[in-house]
């Protein structure tokens, strides 16, 4: 049994580093006043440049002057505002803005409207960079586009295309921040999906692909148990799956007990064991096993993975080149 | 209720405290008035207030809570909004350094008990500064869409005038109103049916033929016949006759009160309901208020039975304002015409009422709640509370229509902006539009260019700041006394009616003078002073039973006003006095906000990028022009004009004339046009070559016309019209006068309005056809007539008040002339790039003299200019007074043509003029204008100079009222600028001068001479004595033209006399003198003979502040040299002290 060696010397005696609550209040109050300082003067209709103050014509400690730059720039990057570093303005939250971005657009490729918002939201607050600003102004249009995408019933809603397609389409070349392949590449993203809303108006197949799309949207987001049922019901009537066959655990069943929730919302039934018999049933539907099932049945059908199908309707997002090939 | 001293109110305001003390626990009606200032930080939940009443007592502490919460609430209100409102408008006041107190009129308070054992007053309901007066209309818009009241009410945004007229729709739903209305007038007088139908078709006849944009928009049908907006609005007849046959209202048991303003100075709001029933006899039934919709588009719906109609919120609102005054029972009624019949609605049965299930018959505070939560968030939005100028809290404030920082329940209506209707949609501003596409202009604060936000954010604050004092006028008037407020000038009581005729009604007050400083065509408000018998009182101004008019003519003792309706007459038994006060004018502010949106909106518009923050070098080069970074390319003064151009110019103009025809588009160019110095014959010089240069040009646009001129004023767009009849009559078939004929307008100008040129001339308007028939057949064939001449008009004249007229819309303009552009405010003259083509590719010159008269604003006071304004020419003591021209001629002054020949003085006024006000670089044209002196005029009229003073002076006389003890002035009378100064030994003088004058000339020749002379001073009051005077004087005096400086720019008279009134030992000038262009305004109307009279050692003493420095340096050299001249024997300096001593007679 090997012996542990034993240390000739005790240890150096580290102190501990603690928080200093009073301090942090202090220093952050030093912020607060910036902040609202600077607050005043855009109420006021001034957009201020924050200034590192300077310490050549003051008797001010290094500590001093150490401390007020950090508040500057604290002040700075809680309002998004410029800093004057020795004579030049930077911004100095865009790493912050463009991690921000990424969230946001990688929210909007899975469809993540809510996400996607406040993420754009935090980006848009911090930057300053034209090039940031440009990519928040696309995000909302691609926002709208995949809220369009999700809210509007191919062949039901009154229009024909995608509406914000054109606001998409139109605001690409104003976008002069953005690299050239990277607005050819929404923009063709753009016309694929609105053509592929447009083809699932007009195609049952596809329709029922938009409908799985829909109510993967459904269950990912929580939009609640009737919600997923009915377009995972709508989707099983446009495919043909039928609700007579006496599968114990099998599709069938699953879309009765489904079709039990809706049958005692519209129409409760008179006699008291036919009632009994539909809330035992409501009470098993499962969303979740009502979408498996109907993707293998699908899958099955179609002879391709249905869920992967679903992904005709994601937003693909646009990798630079530069950082492919790497 | 409101209480007549502020001793009444804190006794009131003491009982309310004292009973919520004894109520503890339990919330309280008070509906009084207090003063309040936070105390300490405001916490998240949680403000603390001391409050006071408005004497200045002490009434402790209080809170308010969010949520309407407070110490033992069980039942919290989570969509309150007066928690979120009240610390907005704290916020921004301690942002705005404003650290008087905030009045609120409480509504509902609670005394209680905290959870440590202390009593404490909690405010649950309060307006909000009610002092700010909210119009009622406004309260469903803010329902509708509170972010539309943010971009139409406090930015300002407007329709693209660029765009196509609108369709028919509304002007047929205005023409049935008006015939409505004045059926229903004639019915109640008449009991006639048949007069009323006539009374219809009379109200149709005329709002179709006054709206220009109806007689440019009306066209035949498909199908051959009259449009069917046209049509209905005649057959309606039947549907409405019926209504007012049956529905009783013009029994005669009831008087009508039509369009009257009233106002609630507890609830801070406005209203002017399309009728106002109240009953003769009191126990008759409750007081009725009608509102007719015509536009029914925004509606509120009952979701059980589906039914919508318009106007519920509106109308309680109105109900809610009457009943603050104390009407007692007041009831409602929305009438929408819809299509040819008039559906009427009660209140009570309205979907607004039965989805709220509110009982009308008792209070409830649900009503107060929706009218409160819409006028208090009104009022934070529109007055920049919410928001301030940060550009970034706006464009947040933009991203959720309902603005979820302040406002509090809007889920009872449309669960959707009704975009359709919004400007912000349609200039693609709104990024909660519903259905925004296209180039959408996102991040309209965030993204304006630092200059351009800066330019804007300067100017929208002053006029705010205007807004703001128009909107407590009426809270003034209420809240003071009588007495006080005519010693400041705005108000006339004891006036005794002593006769009115049709719409016209005489005042007089023959025990006292009437010293004021309303004047002529000032806007009043005339209120009878005896105690109506259903309020209980003495009614105040805008409490129903005032009437709104014009005053035409003010005299020492007595005035004319002319009336929107009769006034009503006392009771027997009653005092039949009445009071008059003075309201603000025609509301400038609000097409001015208009033209800074447009400038900011505009300019960004056309940059080809969107999504990020623009830089201003990315601007139309004409926007940065005006922002004042880019240089204009530099003038050129040798391009070559056709001989027919440069006829009649002299050498100043035709340079002018040739660099205005070298200008490429986007190009500006400022022209200096000193007194009489031609200025308008050269507009038509220039309005002449555009109009022969594109006969040249095939290839332009129908909608591309070449010349617009704007003018700041009727007066002078109608001189420009005179003067290309007089110098280019060619022109004329190709020019429109825009608008309508006005009364003061030349028949010669009045020829080139669209409506008369297409056969319709204002006396036809009020003469409309035996039938309805014939009605439209005219209608369509005056309307074809008018778009015809549209068509083919090259040239347009319009004042820049109507820049967004009908006959404009839809055109743009390759040149745009701004004349009196150093009168003209910065944001007034934003007008003229409204009408340049998109991306201001166009021409403007602006033509003015910032050595002359400034813009007319109220606010005297000016922000201080931050450093960013700088760069755009703003300079410390700028302000809304600083015209554009006047800033642009500094930041360019290489791109200014002067004109320095002048027609008007004679060589030694001129001399004097010149001098102190232009470098010496003025001069006469010709040796004619040199040598006219009194002798040529006068010899022109048959008759030599009298004997006398005047008849024997040189061309400049200056009497000296220094040594004389009878000429000092008589101190100031208002705390304004007019500080209403008189001096009567000046006033005697000028009077026994005139006549001296006149009695040395032939009786016949009287007229002809008092025509042109003139009397000049710049106090209304000292101008009231001297008319007094010289009628007195000479009777032919009464004819004579005396004026302030304001009103006679522009003017010119042989004999000008200036009366400087001010002489005291303390040297005071007044601000009206220290603004010195009023001198040389004076001092320049004179063609032969100057006279001046004034203390020239007031004048001249050291100055007292540093605004009145330049003045008085003006003042100096304008002595100075009238000593040179006298020296020279062009002069004559003479001692007042013993002329025309008191007493001694002519």
């Amino acid at each position: 049994m090997a012996v542990r060696p034993v240390p000739e010397e005790p240890p150096a005696i580290h102190f501990e580093r603690v928080l200093d609550p009073t301090a942090t209040w202090e220093f952050l109050e030093r912020v607060m006043r910036l902040v609202q300082e600077l607050q005043q003067r855009r109420f006021g209709g001034e957009d201020p440049v924050v200034e590192i103050p300077s310490a050549t014509k003051r008797r001010v400690s290094r500590a001093t002057v150490i401390e007020e730059a950090i508040a500057a720039a604290l002040a700075a990057e809680r309002l998004g505002a410029l800093l004057d570093l020795n004579g030049t303005l930077v911004s100095i939250a865009e790493d912050v803005a463009a991690e921000e971005l990424a969230t946001a657009y990688r929210a909007l490729a899975t469809w993540d409207l809510r996400g996607a918002e406040s993420a754009f939201a935090r980006a848009l607050r911090v930057t300053r960079l034209p090039e940031h600003q440009q990519r928040i102004a696309l995000g909302w249009a691609l926002y709208r586009l995949v809220s369009d995408l999700l809210r509007l019933v191919p062949g039901e809603a009154k229009e024909k295309s995608l509406p914000a397609e054109h606001l998409v389409t139109e605001l690409l070349p104003t976008l002069d921040q953005l690299p050239h392949d990277e607005r050819t590449f929404y923009h063709s993203e753009v016309s694929r999906l609105a053509a592929a809303w447009r083809e699932a108006a007009a195609d049952d197949r596809c329709w029922c692909v938009w409908a799985l799309f829909r109510a993967r949207v459904a269950l990912l987001r929580g939009e609640g148990h009737e919600t997923t049922l009915a377009w995972l019901l709508r989707l099983a009537r446009r495919a043909g799956l039928s609700t007579s066959s006496d599968d114990p655990n099998g599709l069938a069943t699953l879309l009765r007990r489904a079709e039990a929730v809706f049958q005692l919302l519209a129409a409760p039934s008179a006699d008291e064991s036919a009632q009994r018999e539909l809330h035992e049933r409501a009470a098993e539907a499962s969303p979740r096993d009502l979408f498996r099932a109907l993707v293998a049945v699908l899958t099955a059908q179609w002879g391709e993975d249905a869920l992967a199908a679903t992904q005709r309707f994601a937003l693909a997002l646009w990798v630079p080149e530069a950082s492919s090939t790497a | 209720m409101v209480e007549t001293t502020t001793s009444t109110v804190s006794v009131r305001v003491s009982r309310a405290w004292q009973q919520l003390r004894t109520s503890l626990g339990q919330p309280q009606w008070l509906d009084v008035p207090i003063l309040v200032e936070p105390i300490g930080e405001p916490q998240p939940r949680k403000i603390v207030l001391r409050a006071k009443t408005e004497d200045g007592k002490d009434l402790g502490p209080c809170a308010v809570y969010a949520d309407e919460w407070y110490p033992g609430c069980t039942t919290p209100n989570p969509f309150s909004h007066y928690f979120p409102v009240l610390r907005s408008v704290l916020d921004a006041r301690l942002r705005r350094k404003e650290h008087e107190p905030l009045r609120l009129q409480v509504l509902k308070a609670v005394c209680a008990r905290t959870s440590s054992g202390r009593e404490q007053v909690v405010l649950l309901k309060f307006i909000v500064a009610p002092e700010y007066t909210v119009t009622g209309r406004f309260v469903e818009d803010l329902y509708n869409c509170p972010l539309k009241v943010l971009f139409e009410r406090f930015l300002g945004l407007a329709r693209d005038s660029r765009e196509q007229p609108p369709r028919l729709g509304e002007v047929r739903g205005r023409a049935v109103h008006t015939g409505y209305r004045r059926a229903l007038v004639e019915f109640a007088t008449t009991q006639d049916l048949d007069q009323a139908a006539q009374a219809y078709r009379a109200g149709v006849w005329s709002e179709w033929t006054r709206t220009l944009q109806a007689l440019l928009a009306t066209n035949v049908s498909r199908e051959g016949g009259a449009p069917k907006d046209l049509l209905g609005s005649f057959t309606a007849a039947d549907s409405i006759l019926t209504q007012i046959a049956h529905g009783g209202v013009g029994s005669g048991t009831v008087e009508l009160y039509l369009e009257r303003l009233f106002y609630s100075a507890t609830r801070g709001l406005s209203g002017r309901a399309d009728r106002v029933e109240v009953p003769r006899d009191a126990s008759a039934g409750p007081l009725c208020i009608a509102e007719v919709k015509t536009q029914s588009a925004i509606r509120e719906q009952d979701p059980v039975t589906g039914e919508s109609f318009p106007g519920g919120l509106q109308a309680l609102a109105y109900r809610e304002l009457l009943q603050s005054l104390g009407f007692p029972d007041v009831d409602a009624v929305v009438e929408l015409v819809d299509g040819q019949r008039i559906v009427t609605k009660p209140l009570r049965e309205h979907p607004i009422v039965r989805r709220l299930r509110l009982d009308l018959s008792k209070p409830d505070e649900r009503v107060i709640d929706l009218v409160v939560q819409a006028r208090n968030v009104y009022y934070c939005v529109t007055s920049g509370l919410f928001t301030g100028y940060d550009r970034y809290r706006l464009d947040n404030a933009t991203r959720n229509w309902r603005l979820p920082d302040v406002s509090g329940q809007f889920d009872l209506l449309n669960d959707r902006p009704p975009c359709r209707s919004c400007v912000a949609r349609q200039r693609q501003v709104c990024p909660s539009s519903r259905d925004r596409e296209g180039r959408t202009l996102e991040g309209l604060f965030r993204y304006a260019p630092p200059p351009l936000f800066s330019y804007w954010v300067w100017f929208h604050r002053q006029l705010k700041a205007e807004e703001r004092a128009e909107r407590e006028l009426l809270f003034h008037l209420v809240h003071t006394p009588p007495a006080v407020l005519e010693r400041e000038g705005v108000t006339l009581a004891d006036l005794r009616l002593q006769r009115q005729d049709g719409r016209f009604a005489t005042f007089v007050r023959p025990e006292r003078r009437l010293d004021t400083r309303i004047r002529e065509d000032d806007l009043v408000l005339v209120t009878p002073q005896w105690s109506d018998s259903l309020l209980g009182r003495v009614p105040r101004p805008g409490e129903l039973f005032s009437v709104q008019g014009r005053v035409v003519d003010l005299q020492e003792y007595d005035l004319v006003v002319e009336l929107d309706d009769r006034v009503p007459l006392a009771p027997p038994g009653q005092e039949p006095t009445y009071r008059i006060d003075q309201l603000t004018g025609f509301d400038m502010r609000a097409w001015q906000l208009e033209g800074l949106a447009d400038f900011l909106v505009s300019a960004m518009a056309a940059t080809p990028v969107r999504g990020r923050m623009l830089r201003w070098s990315e601007l139309p080069p004409l926007a940065q022009t005006i922002l004042g970074l880019r240089q204009p390319a530099s003038i050129r003064t040798d391009t070559p004009l056709p001989v027919w151009a440069t006829s009649g110019l002299n050498a100043s103009q035709r340079d002018a004339l040739a660099a205005v025809a070298g200008l490429a588009p986007g190009d500006l160019l400022l022209i200096q046009g000193p007194p009489g110095t031609g200025k308008t014959s050269l507009i038509a010089a220039m309005v002449r070559f555009f109009v022969a240069r594109a006969l040249f040009d095939p290839a332009r646009s129908p909608e591309r016309r070449p010349v617009l001129v704007l003018t700041n004023t009727h007066r002078a767009a109608n001189e420009v019209v005179l003067k290309i009849a007089q110098n280019a009559s060619e022109v004329l078939p190709f020019l429109v006068r825009v608008g309508n004929e006005r009364e003061d307008m030349e028949d010669a100008v009045a020829a080139q309005t669209l409506p008369r040129r297409a056969g319709l001339p204002s006396e036809r308007r009020h003469q409309p056809p035996d039938s309805d028939d014939e009605a439209i057949a005219v209608l369509l064939a005056m309307s074809q007539r008018a778009q015809i001449i549209r068509e083919h008009a090259a040239v347009f004249v319009a004042t820049l008040g109507s820049a967004d007229a009908p006959e404009l819309r839809g055109l743009t303009f390759e040149t745009v002339i701004v004349d009196e552009a150093g009168q003209a405010t910065e944001p007034a003259f934003l007008q003229a790039l409204r009408r340049l083509p998109f991306g201001y590719r166009g021409r403007l010159v602006l033509v003015g003299d910032e050595n002359q008269l400034p813009p007319v604003v109220t606010a005297v006071t000016a922000p201080e200019p931050w450093p960013d304004l700088e760069r755009l020419g703003i300079r410390p003591g700028d302000s809304l007074r600083t015209s554009a021209f006047e800033r642009l001629h500094r930041r360019y002054p290489s791109v200014c043509v002067p004109l320095t020949e002048q027609y008007r003085m004679n060589g030694p006024i001129c001399a004097l003029v010149s001098h102190v006000f232009y470098e010496d670089a003025l001069r006469p044209a010709d040796e004619r204008v040199a040598e006219h002196r009194l002798a040529h005029w006068l010899a022109e009229l048959g008759t030599d100079p009298p004997a006398g003073l005047l008849g024997q002076s040189p061309p400049v006389l200056y009497l000296d009222t220094s040594d004389d003890p009878l000429a000092r002035d008589s101190g100031a009378l208002f705390q304004a600028d007019d500080e209403g100064r008189a001096n009567e030994r000046e006033a005697e003088l000028v009077a026994q001068l005139l006549a001296e004058f006149l009695r040395g000339l032939p009786e016949p020749l009287h007229q002809k001479v008092v025509e042109q002379i003139g009397v000049i001073s710049p106090y209304r009051r000292q101008n009231t004595l001297l008319r007094q005077r010289l009628t007195r004087a000479h009777r032919a005096l009464s004819a004579l033209r005396v004026e302030t400086v304001d009103r006679f720019q522009g003017g010119e008279r042989e004999v000008i006399v200036v009366s400087l009134v001010n002489s005291n030992h303390e040297g005071v000038i007044g601000s009206l003198h220290a603004e010195w262009r009023r001198l040389n305004v004076a001092l320049s109307r004179a063609c032969s003979l100057l006279v001046l009279i004034g203390d020239r050692r007031t004048f001249t003493a050291p100055e007292r502040s540093v605004e009145e420095a330049e003045a008085r340096e003006r003042f100096r050299r304008v002595f100075a040299r009238i000593d040179e001249l006298a020296r020279r024997g062009e002069a004559r300096v003479i001692p007042t002290r013993e002329l025309f001593v008191p007493g001694a007679g002519p």
